[in-house]
Formats: structure tokens, sequence, C-alpha cells
């Protein structure tokens, strides 16, 4: 088992992030539970305790997909080198990828609900290139505003075309 | 060009309209004055032609029938009591009101007539110092705008009914979805003459209209001479690098594995139906036969009149037999390459080249010319694809890189090693000759690639001379090339390098050998000093080469399979390609060591890019000043408010705008709009210029070091106002906490991006952008349009 790896100064992404998917997932777990539930009970017409089977089961999985997400969170990170925003994440499905600031085309900041009462913020960097992807979760309180603007103002001394 | 196989017109795309007369240069000068100028006066007629015809077809189709019928009675099983337009008429002509319906029909033609009068007359276009717009529409008004420094490439379609008004459509392709400029219809001479307008202008060697006018007309010529001596101006067509023999083009054609495939499977079709005596099954047989037989014909005639040349303004591919098509890419309008050699051309060794562009044309009316739009080279020889490479990245030509990538089977180094820890100490070494291995190739003429050289010459070379690698020397593309980009000499087929014996890709490892079972040994990346290319495939061989200066962003991938095999893969992302270049199995040494190479070449390879004409002009000095009051958005944020006008504000911002930092004593008062770094803002004309993207990443929210963006309810009134938030209908609010205000803010996700940063600039700019729904769009793909697209007849 050799797995790729950079070293460098990465910066890791809060924790608290875990909790949010950990909530995004048992919300939509609870929700297509339900689904599933009103599916087999009215359409297909299972007796009761397979309809219970099927969602409990659903919603364990979901559940722990969920919980995987502690360790998942271990493994975001991003660095900022001289020339280009580095980003890592994934545990079994490792991803680098590296942007070199001049081909920022926007920056997005998002936050859903459930990031809200968390107070985590998603930065998402955008290049022209669809496939890209780069995408920080997880930014505890006015951080991403500052790595926003961090980003910006090392972009603009890089600009470049497409 | 004195080589004595390569000139050649392939066609009339490229020959000049006659001896181009100096009024033709003259008028095509004044199109470009900037003021409004209206297109070919036919153009009604044609962009109606289509429909004219379609009509007539409907017509001849309805009275088939009866002319059958006519001649042929006792044949036909015409059935007179049918209604058709004749019988029609003839009842017409019978009850007396045939009069009245042509009058009607008469009248009728009359509006359509003054409609598409009305139109030509109100669509206009300009092309100024930096922009072309167009203006079009009378009661769905349409105003495109598009900068010139964004052009991804200028088109001249020649439809076969336009041509025969000796008109054409000069189409000025953006980057982006849809987000061409269209001047349809234009005369020839006109156009073509124009294109060089657009793109001198695009390519910075901006010729004032004050200019013009004063020099007079001979010193212009003597300038545009020495500027363009290519061009169309001297009646000189440049000419096609590449000769398509038409033997070559049918054979590649009819060599198609789809074709074969289809023509075999009629075949077996028509033998079963003869087999089980069911003739009438054969008429289900008529469609695919149909569009075999079109498609086979379609490819046939681009090809035979395929052309490409370099010209001082950029590559330029001519297509079409019929209906033709003429585009200029300007440098670094490439982003992409893939070459590959069909199964079957194996044995004639023929290549073909693809290339990605920013642009999509969704175009659909005459979608007969969008075929090759992606092909540099549709069928050809290997010295054929390296000449063509060439043009785009003139370092790889003739180099060991670029050969080892078409033909070379790989692995050579590899061959005696068995075990994995030798094969991947065999990819070490390798792959620091896959660095290098460009480096004396590309530096060398290209005549210093022949078959003589000694195969290890070159590898040893590049190990020595590695650490010199830092800038790409020969990454800058073709404007540094001489003019039509070439040396004296045309490549013979044998004077190609012979696969060298070091093969310079790191390659997949034997151990991971089960993940590529026959292409093992081929399957690699190298790194040239200005293009990563991605060799893959044994039996559909391919190469895929991304220029340096045009790649996006770069990630490596492992999951947990590959992970076990010690192995990962490289992505390459770049514009325009739906799939990514991708190459995998490599083993992670290797991945990493590429991966830390490209970090480090792919800024630099940016950094010198000089196909935006930005860096020419500021080299020149001429600064965000003057002219420049027109200059596109995507200029603007480049060089625009922080790096021309207040330089030094790029680097002030960051610090005032970290919201870590204290905020300024007290609380600014929200009702005066001009925090000092609003001031900072470049006022006049700039303000109109907020663009996109610092509408989302609110760059001006500077100004506050509050930051805005965690102002929940500005944008969303509809919400109700969350606790302990100041009344937003007032823009005073005083203590506003920089951090987000609290859970109880109900906003979805997309309200956050779209409106967040929106209500950056508060109190001042929301009404900016009402005022302004056209601000320029920094991404690309957007050009300047000041109102909403209209679905105009576009023919």
């Amino acid at each position: 088992m050799e797995r790729i790896d950079l070293a460098g100064d990465w910066r890791r992404v809060s924790p608290r992030y875990a909790w949010a998917e950990l909530w995004t997932t048992a919300i939509w777990g609870v929700i297509m539970a339900a689904a599933l539930a009103a599916l087999l009970w009215f359409v297909v017409g299972l007796a009761w305790w397979l309809v219970a089977l099927c969602a409990g089961g659903l919603l364990v999985l979901m559940l722990l997909s969920g919980i995987f997400g502690f360790l998942r969170v271990r493994t975001i990170g991003f660095a900022m080198r001289d020339d280009d925003l580095l980003v890592r994440r994934g545990m079994l499905y490792r991803r680098f990828v590296s942007v070199p600031y001049g081909r920022m085309q926007v920056v997005d900041i998002t936050q859903g609900p459930v990031e809200r009462m968390l107070d985590l913020k998603t930065l998402k960097f955008v290049t022209a290139a669809a496939t890209s992807a780069v995408t920080i979760p997880g930014l505890p309180g006015t951080d991403a505003e500052m790595l926003r603007d961090e980003l910006v103002a090392v972009a603009e001394s890089r600009r470049a075309g497409l | 060009m004195t080589d004595p196989r390569a000139p050649l017109p392939a066609g009339d795309a490229l020959v000049p309209p006659g001896a181009q007369p100096e009024a033709v240069q003259e008028r095509a000068r004044s199109l470009v004055d900037g003021e409004w100028h209206r297109l070919h006066p036919a153009t009604p007629l044609l962009r109606g032609g289509l429909a004219v015809i379609v009509a007539g077809a409907i017509l001849v189709n309805s009275l088939r029938d009866r002319v059958v019928a006519l001649f042929v009675p006792e044949a036909g099983d015409y059935d007179g009591g049918a209604p058709d337009a004749v019988g029609a008429v003839e009842e017409l002509a019978r009850s007396g009101t045939l009069i009245w319906v042509l009058l009607g029909l008469l009248g009728v033609l009359a509006l359509f007539v003054l409609a598409f009068f009305l139109a030509w007359r109100v669509h206009r276009f300009r092309v100024t110092g930096d922009v072309v717009e167009v203006r079009q529409g009378i009661l769905f008004r349409s105003h495109r705008r598009a900068p010139l420094a964004r052009i991804q490439g200028v088109n001249i379609e020649k439809p076969w009914f336009a041509r025969l008004f000796g008109a054409c459509k000069l189409s000025i392709q953006s980057a982006g979805a849809d987000a061409n400029v269209e001047l349809a219809y234009l005369a020839t001479p006109l156009a073509d003459a124009l294109r060089f307008e657009i793109l001198a202008r695009a390519a910075g060697r901006t010729t004032s209209g004050a200019e013009q006018g004063a020099s007079g007309s001979h010193a212009q010529r003597v300038v545009d001479d020495f500027l363009r001596p290519d061009a169309e101006l001297d009646g000189v067509a440049p000419t096609s690098l590449v000769r398509l023999k038409p033997g070559t083009v049918l054979l590649s054609s009819l060599l198609d594995l789809g074709l074969i495939l289809g023509v075999v499977f009629s075949i077996a079709a028509v033998v079963v139906v003869f087999v089980l005596d069911v003739p009438w099954l054969l008429f289900t047989l008529i469609p695919a036969l149909i569009s075999i037989v079109s498609i086979t014909v379609r490819t046939l005639s681009q090809k035979l009149r395929y052309s490409i040349a370099q010209t001082r303004d950029g590559i330029r591919l001519a297509y079409g037999l019929l209906s033709t098509t003429t585009e200029v890419l300007p440098a670094g309008r490439i982003f992409s390459i893939t070459v590959s050699q069909p199964l079957l051309w194996r044995p004639m060794g023929w290549w073909k080249v693809a290339f990605t562009r920013a642009s999509k044309t969704t175009d659909a009316s005459s979608g007969q010319q969008r075929q090759y739009a992606n092909m540099l080279l549709p069928v050809g020889s290997r010295a054929d694809v390296d000449l063509v490479i060439g043009l785009v990245l003139p370092g790889l030509r003739g180099t060991a890189l670029l050969h080892d990538g078409l033909v070379g089977r790989g692995g050579s180094a590899a061959d005696g090693a068995t075990d994995a820890d030798g094969i991947v100490d065999g990819a070490v070494t390798r792959s620091g000759v896959a660095e290098a291995g460009a480096v004396p190739m590309a530096g060398a003429p290209m005549a210093a690639a022949p078959s003589g050289t000694a195969p290890d010459a070159p590898a040893s070379a590049s190990l020595e001379r590695s650490p010199e690698h830092g800038l790409p020397e020969h990454g800058l593309p073709e404007r540094g090339l001489p003019e039509h980009g070439l040396p004296e000499h045309g490549l013979p087929e044998r004077g190609l390098p012979e696969p060298s014996a070091v093969d310079a890709y790191v390659t997949t490892p034997r151990s991971a050998r089960l993940l590529r079972p026959l292409a093992w040994r081929r399957n690699g990346v190298a790194i040239a000093d200005d293009a990563v290319l991605l060799r893959k495939g044994r039996i559909w061989r391919s190469l895929g080469v991304v220029p340096l200066a045009r790649t996006q962003s770069f990630a490596m991938h492992q999951g947990p399979i590959e992970g076990a095999l010690g192995v990962a893969h490289l992505v390459v992302h770049v514009v325009g390609a739906a799939l990514s270049p991708t190459i995998g199995a490599l083993a992670v040494d290797d991945v990493q060591r590429v991966y830390d190479r490209a970090r480090t070449l792919v800024p630099a390879a940016i950094g010198a890019d000089t196909t935006e004409t930005w860096h020419v002009r500021t080299a020149e000095g001429s600064g965000p000043s003057g002219p420049d009051v027109d200059r596109s958005t995507a200029e603007w944020s480049r060089s625009g408010p922080f790096g021309g006008a207040v330089p030094q504000d790029a680097t002030d911002r960051p610090a005032g705008a970290s919201p870590a930092l204290p905020p300024p004593t007290g609380t600014p008062d929200w009702s005066r709009p001009a925090p000092t770094g609003h001031d900072s803002r470049p006022s006049g004309p700039d303000v109109d210029r907020s663009t996109a993207e610092w509408s989302r990443s609110g760059p001006f929210d500077d100004a506050a070091p509050q930051n805005a963006t965690d102002r929940p309810a500005g944008a969303s009134p509809a919400l109700p106002p969350p606790t302990g938030t100041p009344d937003w209908s007032r823009p005073a609010p005083t203590g506003h906490d920089p951090r987000p205000s609290g859970p109880d803010v109900d906003r979805s996700t997309a309200e956050w991006s779209r409106s967040g940063p929106i209500d950056d600039e508060g109190t001042q700019n929301v009404t900016d952008r009402t005022v302004h729904p056209d601000a320029d769009q920094p991404r690309t793909d957007q050009p300047r349009t000041d109102q909403p697209r209209t679905d105009e007849p576009r023919s």
C-alpha cells in the first residue's frame, strides 16, 4: 500500500466540519428513510417490520458514512505556496489539486444551514476549466474571508489569461 | 518558404479574392474607424435564403404527385380528389377569389420585405480600439460587446448560397458557450480585410484611426506590409503547410471503422432479407444508407479542402468544399491537442490531430461546418503531425519526445529489469531524462534531429543540462516564430528521428501492468519545456499534449486499488475539454515527482506566456489610460484597478481587508458611502466595471473592514431581518458585527453565494449593479451584452 502524499505546510480545516457532514447526512438520511418507508408501506405494501428494517438500514448506512466524516475531515487540507494553491482531500480516494493563483476566475464563499449552525464556511476557487473543482470546506469564523482576500490579493499580482 | 513540397493553396478559401484592390483595404480600414456600420445589403436575403429554399422544397414536394400523374397518367396512383396546391389554386381561380388571395400574399410579402429591410437598417456593428460591438433587433434589441483582447479566434464562414452573392459570415469567437459575435453577412473581400484589422488590434498592434488618417495610405501600407506580410493584402495567400493528397483523403475516410462496420452490417442485412425473402424490409435500410453516404461525403468534402497555415496572427485553418470556413486561431488559443491513430490507419502511418478551444459554437442551422472545427489535421503522416504541432508548440517540433510520444513503444530502458524495485529505479532515472529530454532537441534547429543523431546523445546531454531547467525558453509560442513559423527544411518522413534507445517517458511500472495489460510499456507521461505529454494506448495509439501555459490546474488522484498497486494517476485540467487529459497507472514516486515538477513549471510558464496582449501593452507603457478606457474587463481586472492605476493597492488591500484585523476605531458610518477603500477604487467609468468576480469575491468590502459578506439580509429584504441586526432599509447600521450574525439567519447556500457578496458594497453598489446590469463579467465566457440576448434569427 503506497499512497500518494505531499509534504508541505498543510493547513487543516476545522474538525467541526465532520459534525456538519454528520448532521447533513443525518438529515438527508431521515428524509430518505421516510421516503423509502412511505414507498414500501403505501405502494409496495410490505409488512411493517420489513419496512422498518429497510428504512432503519438505510438510516444506519448513511449515519455510518457520516461518522466516517470524522476520519475524512482530517485528510482535508490546503497549502498556499508561492505560486499555487494546493488542496488535498480524501482518505480512500485521495486527490491533490494544485491551482496556480493566476488561474483564479472567481472565489465563492458558501454556507449552508448546518454549516451556519456550526459557524463554518466553504470556499470555492473557480478556474476556467470546469473540472478543476477546488473547494475548501469547514473554514471557521472569518477564516474563509481572510483566505479569500488573501487569494484575491495574490491572484491580482499574477493575473493571467485563459 | 522555399520548400517545394509545402506550398500549395488548398482551395479558394485560401486564395485571396482577386488581386485585393487597394480600395478594399481602405474600405476595411474605414470599417474599423469606431463608427457604426451596416452589413452587406443582401443580408436579409441570405438570412432568409434557407427559409426560401425550404418553402420551395415543400412546394415542389406537394406538386410532385401532380406532375408525375401529368406525365405518366397510368403509372401514378394519383388520387385526383386529394387537395394539393395546384388543385387549390384551380379551385380559387374558379371561384374568383384568386385575385384577393394573390393580393394578400403580395401584402404579406411586402411586409416581410419591409421587416427585413428595417432589421438590416438597425443591424450594425462597430470596431473601436478594443472592442467590437453589434447592435441588432427592432422589437427585441440586443447589443453585444466583446473585448478584442479576449478573442479566441476569427472565423469566416461561407455557406454555399452566400458564396453565390460573394458574401460571408465573420464570426469573432470568445471563450464560453455561444459567446461569438457574428457579422453576417459581409462582402467577402471586405470580410477578409476586416479580419486582419481586427486581429491586428487584438494582437495589440493597434493602428489608431488618427494614425491611419494622418499617415496616408502609402506609409500605412508599408507598415502593414511589415507587420503582416503574409496577408491577403498583397494577394499572397499563406500556403498550406500540409498537403492532403486526394487519394490519402479518400482512403482515410474509407478506412473508418464505423463506416466499414456500417457497410458490413448493411450487406449482412441485405443478405438476410433475401434469404428470408422479405424484400420490403429493404426499405428500413434506406435511412441508414443515406446517413452513411451523407456523412462520408461530408467528411470527404471537408478533408479535400483542408488547409492549415501559419500567419502572423495565428494558425489559419480552412476547410469545406461548397460551404467553406476559414478560421484564424491566435496564439495561445489552443488549449490541448490530441494526436491519435485509428487502428485501420496504422499500416499507412496516418494520424489525426484534434484540439480543444475555449469557445463553443452551438450554431445548428449550418451545422456542417462544425464537423472539423476541432481538427488541426484530419489525416497526415508523422511529418505532418510534427509540422502541425510545431505551429502550436514550436519547442516540441522535431524532438525525440514528440516522436516517442507518437510511435515509441516505451520501456526500452526497463526491458532487462524484472523485479518491481528495479523498475522503479529505472523509472527514476528515466524521469530525470523525461524532465530534460526536450532541451537539447528543442534548442537545436529542426534539421538537427535526423536519424543520424546518436540515440544516447540527447539523453545524456539532457541529464547534464537538466539543472538549467528554470523558465521555459522555448515556451514562448507562436509569436516568436519567423514568418510561417517554418524552417526551410520540410522534414521528410525518413528524416524523423528513430525511436530513441532511452525512452524519455515515465511509464507504468511492471508491477502495475495488470492495469494496462497491453500498453503498460507505452503508457506514460513526460514534461517538455512548454508542454506536458500524455502517451497512451498500444492498439489505439494516442498522445495528448497540453501546453503548460494553458493548464488551469492539475491533480493527482489515487483510489484504494491504485494504492494497493502502488500507482496513481495524473489529471490536467484544461479549458474546453469535457474530459480532462488523464494518465493513469504510474508509480507513486513518479507521479509525485512529475507533479512537483509541474507545480514549478506551470506557474512559470503562465508567467512567461505572452499570448495576452496586455503584457505587450504594459510593456509599451501605454497603461490603462487614454484609449484603454474602452478596455475589456478581463484586462481591467488584470491591469486595471490594481495593476495599473493604483498599483500599490493590490498589496494594501489584503491587509486592510483581513477581517481578523481589529476594525478601525469607531464604527464606520454606513450612510456615508466613502470609506477610504472605496475612494481608491478607480472612479469614473470604472465604476461600471464592477465585475461579477468582484461582486462575488468582494474586494470592495475591503473598504469596510467588517466583512460585508457576513451581513445577512442586505440582498434579501423579503426575509425578516435577524434579531439584533439594524434596520436594513436604512443604510446606516452602527456597530455592525464583523462576525456572522449567528445561526438564526436562515439563508440558503444559494443566497449566500449569490446575494451575499452583492451586498458587500452595501449602500452604494447595489444600485450600481442595478443600473449597470451589463457590467462586464470576468469569466470570459460572457461577452458584454448590454441587453439580454434575444433570440434573434441567426442564419
